[in-house]
């Protein structure tokens, strides 16, 4: 177990995707800091170009893109922080407590696992959207929660009923342990890596999803998010052709990509080292 | 565990009676393997039982039905007189400890290997203050010829078989069990160390009067450490009875067979000519 | 073509991690003659499996190659580049068939499309054509045959197979291609007697077949070793001990290891009576962190002379018997 640290730590591909997201946190965490208001409309610069007062220039609105970006960065890892630290704490809970029960508690959460993998998503945001008025961060990512943990609590399921056949947890058993003992001390531990990795993915495609929806004007419309600008730089814009303004859209364009492919190259390499079977070949 | 009144009638320790066990798989359409079949037997206070057979014969689902890790689809099992279901659950444990056929897979990767010997104490009453706890360990480990400051603190991956094997068999000292299920417990250790813990288990029973049910699929092991032997052939008893016999004059073919397939260190199979 | 199918010299492998450095192979040396089936036997945690690991070619990540060559087929594994190691040696002249490969069977595949995947892995082509599937499958049913297994296990999924009827499937996909070297670590310990039985039969039967041509077997159980090996290394805490014809270094061993663990089978497993006590080494292996000084087998052996604790013995090599051990006591002998 402690080995698989020192791989981690070791392996290029998750220390460079590590390096990258660390980057783009402290861009999206101090930038804004220092940057102000992103929302401060400067009627007088419309839709100017990059220059040395304004990085990546202006919107149509005359606001600051570098300074959106940055809070923007800020707000889409802390929408999915918020789906993936909740959507992994419902998938252990969901996947774990149903093997370990058993009976009706492993019917019940296979069949909430079962039902939710086939909510349809993006229908069901729509709903939400024009429902709810104040649709804030943490409300979406609540929702992203709430819908993204079904497949792994699946998977999780299904390593806790290997894990389960392991003998030292027969041992425990006969050490006087209880169930709730052992899954929280005998299984859950060898699990770390693969939560952590179930983490990561739910990050990630939390953060897709929010830009998606936000693209598409189904997502909070107050908060800045990679998704809203994205929005806002082919909605609302004075000038005739909007990808005239190209610096209000290839910037978040690219951070979201940059920033997805962090989170995919650190999934990469905690897979190589958890994996043993990838790791033989 | 001094007095012989607390062991029942004639001094049996364990008792299993038609011991039945169906698995079924499958939610809708069931499929049904039998693990074992109307298993009766019983072990004395100071006496060590093998149980030989092939793989899939069903040892491990006597093994583990009797240690409570699962439920017989029939049958009783009595330790001391009592339904071994009519025991508190630690209390049952204190009396019957196992050692399990894969060392590698009976200690969490996750912990260093002090965290099962510690683990032990949860069976103990009362509190033990953490220097007893460590003395008790450490002459536990001395006294089934481990240097504990060469095992403890290590992770299991960082130990040998032997060593990891005999750290669970002083486990089942620990809590002073007085019924001990060995499965398998020499199959991935080198001869010398497996001479080391078949010994053991010998003084063990001569000088605790610890009770064994040896499971193993190596009729010499059998022959060496038991008194009894019973022979599983896909979940039912074949031939049972007292080790010289059984394998001087084996009665049933499926013993001859097995007895057959024993390799010797001085002469090559036919086939292997 | 080389002489050898396999040169090791001199071979260092330690593991290093926050555990420190673990001496697991240290030193070694041996080649293995075409047609021989070699066999590696030694104490639990002796290193025998990490000196099969080294020699496959993909040790596993903490272990580091700190010395030493291996020569397979003449070929230094260690010196070309991955894909050359993967298209010259691991495709075509060894295959390595890892402890407890068994396990790692996907339960939710069948036999048949783990064979499609191992196909791909080596060959680097998917297979799709039905065409291509058949003959795949043909090809891996007609080899499986060798090995006593029958075409319906190809449908089948692993947990529908016996723990013997699993380790020869890992066998047959492995020997696929023919390989000249077969590397196989323990396959039959986690296998009953008849099993196991069966198991080296067939391993003889690939060979007879000409399936394979030369093998490294490694197991502790120097019974099941002597049925199918002719010549053994018989290692102790990351050395090798004794090295020479199977049959000779068991009916007169000459380093006092070899002896000692001969001596802890021998007494018991002569059919009929119960025979004398078993005995074990007194003492535990050593730690491989911190080797002792001088012969490591020192602080156990009852021959135990002065040299032994500060100076390493070199390999005394017999005259008229091929191979030779590490003990000084051999001394007076190697003098001669
Ligand atoms: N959990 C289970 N579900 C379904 N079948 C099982 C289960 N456990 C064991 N079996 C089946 O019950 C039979 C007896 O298995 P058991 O593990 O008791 O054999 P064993 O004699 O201990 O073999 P081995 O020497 O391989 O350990 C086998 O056919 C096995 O496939
Ligand atoms: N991943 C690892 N990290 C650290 N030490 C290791 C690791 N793997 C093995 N070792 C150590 O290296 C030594 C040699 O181990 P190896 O697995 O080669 O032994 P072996 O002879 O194959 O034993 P066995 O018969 O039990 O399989 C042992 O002391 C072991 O503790
Ligand atoms: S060199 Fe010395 S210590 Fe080592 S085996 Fe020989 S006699 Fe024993
Ligand atoms: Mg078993
Ligand atoms: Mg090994």
């Amino acid at each position: 177990m402690i080995d698989v640290w020192e791989l981690l730590l070791r392996s290029r591909k998750f220390m460079f995707g590590l390096a990258v997201l660390i980057s783009l946190i402290l861009l999206g965490t101090v930038g804004p800091w220092l940057l102000g208001d992103p929302y401060y409309m400067n009627l007088s610069l419309i839709g100017r170009p990059p220059s040395p007062e304004h990085l990546l220039g202006t919107t149509s609105f005359g606001e600051d893109v570098f300074t959106q970006l940055c809070n923007a960065i800020g707000n889409s890892l802390v929408v999915g922080l918020i789906a993936g630290v909740l959507g992994t704490l419902i998938a252990v809970f969901v996947g774990a407590v149903g093997p370990y029960i058993g009976g009706m508690a492993d019917r019940i959460s296979s069949l909430a696992t079962n039902l939710a993998l086939v909510l349809p998503l993006i229908p069901l945001f729509i709903i939400i959207a024009s429902v709810v008025r104040g649709l804030n961060l943490v409300l979406i990512g609540l929702i992203l929660a709430a819908t993204s943990w079904p497949w792994a609590a699946r998977s999780i399921r299904s390593q806790v009923l290997t894990l389960k056949e392991r003998e030292y947890v027969n041992l425990a058993r006969m050490s006087g342990q209880n169930s709730v003992d052992i899954v929280v001390t005998e299984v859950l531990p060898n699990m770390l890596a693969y939560i952590m990795m179930v983490f990561v993915i739910l990050t990630g495609t939390a953060i897709l999803a929010e830009s998606a929806l936000s693209m598409i004007g189904v997502s909070t419309t107050r908060t800045i998010t990679l998704g809203y600008m994205l929005y806002w730089a082919q909605h609302e814009t004075t000038v005739p052709f909007w990808w005239n303004i190209w610096w209000w859209f290839i910037p978040p364009g690219i951070v979201l990509t940059v920033l997805l492919t962090a989170i995919f190259v650190i999934h990469a390499g905690m897979d190589e080292i958890f994996n043993p079977r990838l790791r033989e070949l | 565990m001094d007095d012989t009144s607390e062991t029942g009638n004639n001094g049996i320790v364990l008792k299993c009676e038609g011991l039945t066990k169906l698995y079924t798989s499958g939610l809708i359409r069931t499929k049904t393997v039998t693990g074992a079949k109307d298993v009766s037997f019983g072990i004395k206070r100071g006496e060590i039982v093998s149980l030989a057979g092939e793989s899939g014969s069903g040892k491990s689902t006597v093994a583990r039905m009797i240690l409570r890790l699962i439920k017989p689809t029939s049958g009783s099992i009595t330790l001391n007189g009592r339904s071994i279901y009519s025991y508190d659950i630690r209390e049952y444990y204190r009396q019957v400890q196992a050692v399990f056929q894969d060392p590698y897979s009976a200690f969490n990767p996750f912990y260093t290997v002090d965290h099962v010997m510690e683990r032990a104490f949860g069976l103990r009453e009362g509190s033990i203050d953490p220097d007893e706890k460590d003395k008790i360990i450490q002459s536990t480990l001395e006294s089934i010829g481990l240097n504990p400051s060469e095992v403890l603190g290590r992770y299991p991956h960082e130990l040998s078989g032997g060593q990891m094997q005999r750290m669970l068999i002083g486990r089942s000292l620990l809590i002073g069990s007085q019924l001990l299920i060995a499965d398998e417990p020499t199959s991935m250790i080198d001869a010398s160390t497996r001479a080391g813990v078949l010994n053991l288990l010998l003084s063990l029973k001569k000088d605790k009067g610890l009770s064994v049910l040896f499971i193993t699929h190596d009729i010499g092991q059998a022959q060496y450490v038991s008194e009894r032997v019973l022979v599983m052939k896909q979940g039912e008893v074949v031939e049972q009875g007292p080790v010289d016999e059984v394998f001087i004059r084996p009665k049933h073919p499926y013993t001859k067979e097995l007895l057959a397939a024993v390799p010797t260190l001085y002469e090559r199979w036919d086939t292997c000519r | 073509m080389a002489t050898h199918i396999l040169e090791v010299q001199d071979l260092r492998g330690y593991y290093r991690g926050t555990f420190g450095v673990v001496h697991a192979v240290d030193g070694v040396s041996f080649t293995v003659d075409r047609g021989v089936v070699m066999g590696i036997a030694g104490e639990s945690g002796g290193g025998k499996s990490t000196l099969a690991q080294l020699v496959s070619g993909s040790p596993p990540p903490l272990l580091h190659l700190e010395g030493g060559t291996i020569l397979v087929d003449g070929i230094d594994i260690y010196s070309i580049n991955p894909e050359e190691l993967r298209t010259e040696v691991k495709c075509k002249r060894m295959s390595y068939v890892p402890q407890s490969s068994m396990e790692s069977l996907n339960p939710v595949k069948r036999i048949r499309d783990f064979i499609f995947d191992v196909v791909r892995q080596r060959t680097g082509k998917r297979i799709a054509s039905s065409e291509e599937k058949a003959e795949v499958l043909d090809m891996a049913a007609n080899h499986m045959k060798t090995l006593g297994l029958d075409r319906p296990v190809l449908d089948r999924y692993p947990h529908e197979l016996s723990g013997g009827m699993k380790q020869r499937v890992v066998i047959a996909v492995s020997t696929l291609w023919n390989p000249k070297l077969l590397i196989i670590d323990e396959p039959t310990s986690a296998l009953d007697v008849t099993s196991q039985k069966r198991m080296i039969e067939a391993l003889l039967n690939l060979k007879r077949a000409g399936t394979i041509e030369s093998m490294l077997y490694i197991s502790h159980d120097l019974t099941s070793l002597r049925q199918l090996c002719g010549e053994c290394i018989i290692m102790y805490a990351g050395k090798i001990a004794e090295i020479g014809d199977m049959e000779e270094t068991i009916d007169s061993p000459r380093h006092p290891y070899s002896r000692l663990l001969t001596a802890a089978i021998a007494s018991y497993d002569s059919k009929g009576r119960k025979m004398g006590e078993l005995k074990s080494i007194a003492g535990s292996p050593p730690d491989l962190r911190d080797p002792p000084a001088g012969c490591r087998f020192h602080p156990r052996c009852p021959y135990v002379m002065d040299i032994c604790r500060t100076k390493e013995p070199p390999m005394f090599w017999a005259g008229e018997r091929k191979g030779g051990a590490s003990c000084w006591l051999l001394t007076s002998q190697a003098g001669q």
